[in-house]
This record gives C-alpha cells, structure tokens and sequence, in this order.
C-alpha cells in the first residue's frame, strides 16, 4: 500500500513542483532566472511527450 | 480515501464540476492562445510609431498637455490621465461628465517628450471593438459586464473543483499501472483516457495556479468596490462636506505627479485619476504608482494629493486581498518571463485544451458504454421470453 502510494506519486509529486519552481523563479528573479524557469516549466512537457513517443512505438497507436 | 464509496464521490464530483464548467473553458482557453500573445499581436495590427527625438529628453508639461486637450473640448472634464512607462506617451480621457459609464467617454494621445498632439480619438463607444478585445471580452465577461465576470468566475471555481478531484482520482486509477503508461493499441476510449491523466497529472499544477489566479481576477470588480466602501471611505470620511473642485480652479497635475514622484522613490506615476471620477476621490488627484524592478511593478501604490492645496495627503497601503490580486496577474497572464514563457504558456494552455476535449469524450463514449450494455441486457432477457 504505502510503496504503491509512493510508486504513483513519485513522478507527478517531481513534475508539480517543477512546475512551481519554474512559476516562482521567473517571478521573484530575472536574467539568470529566467531559463531556470523556462527549463523548470519545459521538463513536465518533454516527459509527457517521451512517455507518449515510447507508448507508441512499443504498442502502436 | 481508498474505498470504493469514496472513489465515487470524488467521481461523481470530477465528472459534473467539469461537464458544467468544459464548454466555457474551452472557450477561455481557446481565446487565452492569441491573449498570452495579447501585446505583440496589438503592435502588430495597430503598429506605433514615434517622431525620433534626441534621446534623454525629459517629459514635457502634463498641465499643458491637459490644457491643449481642454482648449480642444472645452465644455469637457478631463476624467484621467495615462502616463506610459513603456512607450513615450500620454493619454487624456475627458467627458462631458464623471459619470463612469459616459457614452462621451474619449481619449487624446500626446507625446510625452514634446507634449504635442498625435491622436484625437472618437469616442470609446463609437469605436469598433477591436480582435484582442472580443478575444478579452470572450475571455472574461462574455460581453455581459459584472454579471459575466462572476459567472466565468464561478465557471472557474468548478475548474479548479474539477482539477483537484482529478487530482484525488490519479490515485486509484493509477494503482496498477505505471507512470505515463498509455494503451495504445487497445480501446480508443482506454487510450484517450491515459492520455487524459497523463496530460492531467503532468500539467495539474500549472491548470490549478492559472484556474485560481483566473478566479481571483474575475473577482477584481468586487474586490475594488470592497476597498472602496471600507479603507478609502474612511480615509475620505473627514473630507464630508467639502464640494469637488471646479477642473479650473484645481491645482497644477504636474505638480501633483513631480510631488508624489519625489514621495515615492524607487516607484513611477502612471496614472492620474482626477477629482470626482467614480474611480477616485471627490477632492484629490489619486496617483498609481508602480514599482521599477520587475516583480514590484508588478504592485501598485494609490497616493491622494489635495486638489486644492496640492499637497500629499495619504500613500494608501494595500489591503491584502489586492495584493493578491496583483501579483495574481502575472501568474494568470504569464507575461513575466520573456517570450520563451509565453510559448510555454501557450503549450500548456494547448494541454489543457486536449484534456477538456478527451474529458468530454469520455464522458460521451462511457454513457454510450453502459447504454449499449444495458439494451444488450434488455434483448437478451426479450429474446429469452420469446
């Protein structure tokens, strides 16, 4: 129960606050802080388009 | 929070606050794609151009800016003054009366460096609406005003109900597969519905902080009118009494703007609400002024500045419900980062379009499920009887 738990969390918990950093940074800092969060903010993006790429060619569409 | 009973609760409460809530925001998303964009679109369209002047010339004379526009109408008030930090210009708002809701409402554009006429426009009302304001009123309002500001805000309210029980949900649908897994290659409707939770989860964070923000920016009408009646009314209260000064026999506004610029320092004047606007005092020239970093700019400071005397009264403090207000903006807006954020934001706001879309599919297809499987029940038992 309490792996299972953590077993689905452990990557949407990761992406959440990756999103949020990236919210923050661009907010309260500028220059330097401004690709932190615009990497921050890319990386949820590029893992739901891996996940859907590697789907794919394992199942077909 | 595991049990059955509950998973149908949380069910049941993901499933209607979205169905009443998707056909809007699909609508506020859909119009939110060219509104991320909202600036660079308008100097597109409506591109403005500036006389080359030597550069470090200082502002010309708000008071003979007002006055040209005044000579210009002059059984008119002036209502407003806009002084640009980004682009050097100043703009008159004047009307017949203070009414806010004026049909007379118009604005003469200035250059602030040479003080000199660019554009009389007729007024607001006359104007056709241009593509960015049906895009803002779409957005927020619905061409309907308060009513539909509330409205959409309560659409929103059901957004972010909907996201946080989609949120709740993740868990038990999750619990034997893995992260990011879609089954492709089975059942349209198991596909879409991976794709939806995998969209969902990833993007969660992001829809909730922009469904909040989008809420509390709806509710900035009433937010205001709260002010209103409660801080600034007592900080007028000890002027009852007093009659609104005639605009000819009030003080200089430029003296008003270099007062409060020297009261304030590490902020900017922009705006100008004069004597008797709705949006103002009955006796003071109320000046915005905004921070010069970027996440101070980001928040605003009222100064009251005695029509008559000219002297600074109050540097009002912000109550904490518009503090959040403004710094909700940006995170709404996600016009803070550069353009690269914008993309970004264009990105996400794409997600949540899929997500909406295959939200009401699945909903369609698993009505269609259990309706087929209930006349498959009912043929059986008819073909039994026979």
């Amino acid at each position: 129960m309490e792996r299972s738990f953590k077993k689905t969390w452990r990557i949407p918990f990761v992406l959440g606050l990756s999103i949020l950093f990236g919210l923050l940074s661009a907010l309260l800092g500028t220059g330097f802080w401004y690709g932190i969060s615009w990497a921050a903010m890319i990386i949820p993006l590029l893992v739901v388009v891996w996940k859907i790429y590697v789907a794919r060619r394992e199942n077909g569409s | 929070m595991s049990s059955v009973k509950s998973i149908r609760k949380w069910f049941w409460w993901h499933r209607w606050s979205s169905l009443v809530c998707t056909l809007f925001l699909l609508v506020i998303c859909l119009t939110g794609l060219p509104l991320v964009f909202a600036e660079e679109i308008d100097q597109w369209i409506n591109p403005r151009h500036y006389p080359e002047v030597a550069a470090g010339t200082p502002m010309a004379n708000l008071d003979s800016m007002v006055n040209k526009a005044k000579g210009m109408y002059p059984s008119e008030l002036v209502t407003s003054l806009f002084v640009d930090d980004d682009e050097p210009q100043v703009v008159v708002t004047m009307a017949p009366t203070m009414k806010p809701d004026d049909k007379g409402l118009h604005s003469l554009q200035f250059d602030s460096r040479t003080g000199s006429l660019l554009k009389d426009d007729p007024p607001f009302e006359q104007q056709p609406k241009t593509f960015m304001e049906i895009m803002l009123s779409l957005h927020t309002d619905l061409f309907a005003g308060l009513p539909g500001e509330l409205f959409l805000g309560l659409m929103g309210l059901l957004f972010v109900i909907s996201i946080v029980s989609g949120i709740v949900l993740y868990g038990p649908f999750m619990k034997k597969l893995d992260f990011g897994a879609v089954r492709f290659g089975r059942s349209r409707r198991l596909k879409w519905l991976d794709l939806h939770n995998l969209l969902g989860i990833a993007t969660a964070i992001w829809l909730l902080v922009v469904g909040i923000t989008g809420v509390m920016n709806e509710l900035s009408t009433p937010l205001f009118g709260l002010w209103q009646i409660t801080d600034v009314k007592t900080l007028l209260d000890k002027y009852k009494g007093q009659s609104t000064p005639e605009q000819d026999k009030m003080g200089s506004v430029q003296e008003a703007y270099t007062t409060t610029q020297k009261e304030l320092p590490g902020m900017t004047v922009v705006s100008v609400v004069y004597p008797g606007n709705a949006f103002g005092s009955p006796y003071h020239y109320l000046l915005w002024a905004k921070g010069n970093e970027p996440f101070s700019s980001r928040l605003f400071t009222p100064t009251l500045v005695n029509a008559r005397t000219g002297k600074v009264e109050a540097v009002v403090r912000m109550p904490f419900y518009l503090r959040a207000l403004e710094v909700s903006r940006p995170l709404h807006f996600g016009d803070y980062g550069g353009w690269p954020l914008k993309v970004i934001w264009v990105i996400f706001d794409i997600a949540a379009i899929v997500i909406l879309a295959s939200g009401i599919y699945l909903w369609v297809v698993r009505r269609k499920f259990y309706r087929d499987y209930f006349t498959q029940l009912e043929n059986k038992e008819y073909g039994a009887e026979l």
